[in-house]
């Protein structure tokens, strides 16, 4: 169960952080600092 | 859906007055400048739901920038999406003769037009009071609304004056010039500023003479003197990195326990397994290694709030502008580059407000190298480890000036960049002109900088905490298998302690933890990459480490924490900066020394390691040349800065 549930969160981990690269490298959904969020209201 | 514009000068309240009506946060600051592009927020009064847009502040409807365009683009345009069926225009109370030349020239198109007569207080502190049946006599097709924006003055009577839906539009007296039709634009300015001086004359009477303007006066003779200007900027900055050091590491000390403490606990409590371990060596201190930077962060933008609340962040960009002309950078060049120091990519949008290519270009480029808010992790982590926690001349902390050098190391190297790309790449002919308009001080609205505090906390927590704990797994995953079974035969190969003491006992784990995470396939990347990173002082642990914070700088400290907790043998979990502080090398060198400290701390004062940032270059620019520079020029600089780092120190 323990294995499963460690697999589960690697894939997770490795699918959130493809999507969030394609998503900068592509610009989709930037809006500013993806860390501290300023810029982000500054941007239509 | 009803569209209502909201237009005005620069620094009136506009974003304030957005945030009041729509809800939202955007930001705001006693400080031109602050929004570069339009912004859409809902209304909604009683039933009606209307879209309210607020456009950057502009002096005229004729742009001088690319971030003024916008507003000539949607209204010379009837056929734009965003064409308003009615305006409301926001102008500064105390200034009405400047202001006015905008609201004229909307009012003169024949838009449906409100006049919001902002910033009452100042006003009436400057001992002005304005006739509002005479303004109104002049203006007769307009609604006029006094407002304090910052406290919610009026916005009751403003938001009656929308939903009334009786605004009615002015007969059309003029109409748009051509952009490129200098000549009228200029007559047509002078023609109404003629008209507005008689208004004026006719509509607002000074009364009293001890004005806030003169207090302003005063006390800027100090603040922005050719040379105690300087001296008073630099000894505030002094002040707040002494206090970002000096108080944050009380509660960062707490945290870091806390969180070694939550660990064990974990561990205790759950059967032993993968998922336990996987919780208790990534994601327990990959989530530590983002909540202990909450302290410091809430206060250097607690900090920076009241510096640009009160109004004293003009003052510094008015003096700065002196200092940016020799290197090639435009006075408009400081707003971006201040910006940067607490993000670089609000900094390149306000790049937009810069005319001249070039400059703004050049401006694009040198930017990153400002110190920015996702460096303080890594720059406060590395300090407390090798430079000694001393004081200087008394009361100055050592570790809080190696702070202060850093950002200044930063703007050096960028005001640098700037004179090479000046002399040597893009020779600019053009004359650009830098007007800035020193507003009152005012006393900071603490609820805008708590917001703005919450705002950025909120969002480093959440945002960057996603990418550092996701990387945490990775490198957790990466460190804790190996091919084949090379990990148990390298850990296997180490000799057991023949007695049974505990110094040789602590000894042997200490091996095995150490031959297991070579034999991983973490330690086989790394020891990939070590050869590069070898001259610069840095064993492979550090180099994945480096590897990782390219995407965000900050992942930097996530993953020396997932790296150094997995495969602990200890019961006891220490703090991430006693584990590294104990680190040594086969000799029982120190891993982390002063000189492999400072040539790692250059090292991120120089590189581009944030992919967002060269997300946003890429937009602005609209090409992947200028990130692609970027990118090679600052690792360029980072690696040659961090290998003479290390060799002279070392």
């Amino acid at each position: 169960m323990q294995t499963v549930l460690v697999i589960v969160m690697i894939a997770g981990a490795l699918f959130y952080l493809g999507m969030r690269g394609y998503k900068t490298w592509t610009g989709k959904k930037q809006k500013g600092c993806e860390k501290c969020g300023t810029g982000k209201d500054a941007i239509s | 859906m009803r569209k209502i514009a909201l237009f005005g000068n620069p620094n009136t309240g506009k974003s304030s007055l957005f945030n009041r009506l729509t809800g939202l946060r955007q930001r705001v600051g006693n400080f031109p400048g602050i929004t570069v592009d339009k912004q859409s927020g809902e209304l909604v009064i009683g039933s009606e739901t209307i879209q309210l847009i607020d456009f950057p502040g502009t002096y005229s409807i004729y742009p001088r920038s690319k971030d003024e365009q916008v507003v000539y683009d949607v209204i010379g345009n009837k056929a734009h999406p965003d064409y308003p069926e009615a305006a409301i225009v926001v102008v500064d109370a105390s200034n009405l003769e400047r202001n006015l030349l905008l609201f004229t020239q909307i009012y003169d198109l024949g838009i449906p037009t409100i006049l919001v007569l902002n910033m009452t207080d100042v006003a009436s502190r400057n001992g002005l009071t304005i006739d509002l049946k005479d303004l109104q006599a002049h203006f007769p097709q307009t609604r006029i609304v006094r407002s304090n924006a910052r406290i919610g003055t009026g916005i009751n009577e403003l938001l009656e004056a929308i939903a009334s839906k009786e605004l009615a539009s002015a007969e059309q007296t003029s109409s748009l010039i051509a952009l490129d039709d200098n000549e009228r634009q200029s007559s047509d300015t002078s023609a109404r500023f003629e008209r507005i001086r008689n208004i004026v004359r006719d509509s607002v009477h000074q009364q009293d003479q001890a004005t806030n303007q003169e207090f302003s006066g005063r006390i800027d003779r100090w603040l922005v003197h050719p040379v105690f200007g300087y001296l008073i900027f630099f000894a505030i900055l002094l002040v707040i990195f002494q206090t970002v050091f000096s108080f944050a590491s009380y509660p960062m000390d707490w945290i870091d326990m806390g969180f070694s403490h939550l660990a064990e606990w974990t561990s205790t409590l759950l059967p032993e397994g993968l998922f336990t371990r996987l919780l208790t060596e990534a994601i327990i201190p990959g989530i530590g290694g983002v909540v202990i930077f909450i302290p410091q962060i809430a206060l250097l933008f607690f900090l920076i709030g009241i510096l640009e609340e009160t109004g004293y962040m003009a003052r510094v960009v008015f003096i700065m502008d002196k200092l940016m002309r020799p290197f090639g950078l435009n006075g408009k060049s400081v707003v971006p580059l201040i910006s940067s120091a607490a993000c670089a990519i609000p900094g390149v949008m306000a790049t937009r407000t810069i005319q001249s290519w070039n400059e703004r270009l050049t401006t694009i480029l040198v930017l990153p190298l400002m110190s920015c808010s996702a460096r303080i992790p890594v720059y406060t982590l590395l300090i407390a480890l090798v430079i000694p926690d001393k004081t200087v001349l008394g009361f100055l902390n050592v570790q809080g000036l190696v702070l202060f050098g850093l950002y200044a190391l930063g703007l050096v190297m960028a005001l640098l960049v700037a004179l090479v790309i000046k002399q040597f790449f893009r020779k600019s002919k053009e004359r650009s002109v830098f007007l800035l308009e020193l507003p009152a001080y005012k006393s900071p609205r603490w609820a805008n900088v708590g917001v703005d505090v919450f705002n950025k906390v909120k969002l480093f927590v959440f945002d960057a905490g996603k990418i550092i704990l996701a990387i945490s797994i990775i490198l957790w995953a990466l460190a804790s298998f190996g091919p084949g079974d090379n990990m148990e035969k390298a850990a296997r190969k180490i000799e057991q302690p023949s007695t049974t003491d505990e110094a040789a006992q602590t000894a042997y784990n200490d091996a095995v933890t150490s031959a297991k995470l070579e034999h991983s396939y973490m330690g086989i990347l790394g020891k990939g990459i070590e050869p590069v990173i070898r001259p610069l002082g840095y064993d492979w642990k550090m180099g994945i480490s480096l590897l990782t914070s390219f995407a965000a700088r900050e992942v930097f400290v996530g993953s020396l924490a997932t790296i150094y907790s997995v495969h602990q043998e200890d019961d006891d979990p220490k703090p991430l900066i006693d584990r590294l502080r104990k680190e040594k090398y086969a000799n029982g060198r120190p891993v982390y020394s002063l000189a492999s400290g400072v040539s790692l701390l250059v090292f991120y004062a120089f590189a581009m390691q944030c992919m967002a940032t060269l997300a946003i270059v890429k937009r602005e620019t609209k090409s992947w040349k200028w990130p692609l520079i970027q990118l090679g020029y600052m690792g360029f600089l980072a690696y040659l800065g961090a290998f003479i780092a290390y060799q002279m120190l070392s």
